[in-house]
């Protein structure tokens, strides 16, 4: 049963904060995630609840650096997709295909790829001990570097799958993807 | 995932001490078990659903607010479950959580003792 971990970025237009959650949340459980966390600074500000269990857990952080260690104390059942909410607006086809690259290939993690170049979110990890991992370097790093990093010590086990979504790669900003999920 | 929680009759989360049914859901498959909540015919309401939860064998407790008193709060914490909150009345469903924090505890503890008191 897949879980999804999204990290919120600290975002000042409270609107537009609704608009992510809300839409990540209903993207994710219609691709087949039951149970969705969201964390970060979200200032009491929940979705619809439309996965099995979505847990919101409230966090503020000056630093994305070791924000996965206290995001991570819930309880994640594998596969783990981690996502950056910086980059929220990806859609269901795009978390099945990825879902299924991992259950169809031999490789424990996944990433979608553009023009044969992977990116670094969201990745998938087939299990708990490439989290853990993961949750060590982000000691040290920022979350984007860690997740980087992660990926080239990992280069062997990643898997780039070529994914066609308009959204991937896109930054949350009010003009850029808004308009797909309006 | 299995988690565990307390419902009424029309599978709306209920607190602990007042639902009068006690469910184990498979997050991918639905309710897999329902009993008739013992905290019901138990003095100590909380704490009775938070070890039948333990003897499930569940991951995560789903605690409508005002259910996760000190003790039921210790059964759980010592046996490695995860406790999240949720707002009663929610369908079981699909169930929106936040973690446990240490005012809901004692926020649950205080209801406890007060439901105790009213029922003298």
């Amino acid at each position: 049963m897949p879980t999804a971990l999204m990290i919120i970025p600290p975002i000042v237009d409270e609107g537009l904060l609704k608009i992510i959650v809300n839409h990540a949340e209903r993207n994710l459980a219609k691709a087949g995630f039951n149970n969705v966390v969201f964390c970060g600074p979200l200032r009491g500000i929940y979705g619809f609840g439309s996965a099995a269990l979505t847990v919101y857990i409230d966090q503020w952080y000056s630093s994305s650096r070791g924000i996965l260690t206290r995001c991570g104390e819930t309880y994640l059942t594998p596969p783990i997709m981690l996502i950056r909410g910086t980059q929220p607006y990806l859609s269901p086809g795009t978390y099945v295909k990825l879902l299924w690259a991992l259950r169809s290939f031999n490789r424990p993690i996944v990433v979608p790829a553009r023009g044969g170049k992977g990116l670094s979110t969201p990745i998938l990890m087939a299990n708990a001990k490439l989290f853990r991992r993961l949750i060590k370097l982000n000691r040290r790093f920022k979350l984007a570097s860690a997740m980087v990093r992660f990926l080239i010590e990992n280069r062997r086990d990643v898997l780039m799958v070529e994914v066609n979504d308009e959204c991937l790669g896109v930054r949350v900003t009010p003009s850029a993807c808004l308009g797909v999920i309006k | 995932m299995i988690m565990c929680t307390t419902v009424n009759d029309d599978y709306r989360v209920e607190v602990f001490s007042r639902a009068t049914k006690l469910v184990l859901v498979d997050t991918s498959r639905g309710v897999i078990h329902v009993e008739d909540n013992p905290a019901l015919q138990s003095v100590n309401k909380r704490p009775t659903v938070a070890r039948r939860c333990v003897e499930l064998g569940a991951d995560v407790v789903i605690a409508p607010h005002g259910s996760v008193c000190y003790p039921s709060y210790r059964i759980l914490k010592q046996h490695n479950v995860k406790i999240y909150v949720t707002e009663p009345g929610l369908d079981l469903s699909s169930i929106s959580a936040i973690p446990l924090s240490r005012w809901e505890v004692f926020y649950s503890s205080i209801i406890a003792v007060l439901e105790r008191l009213s029922e003298r």
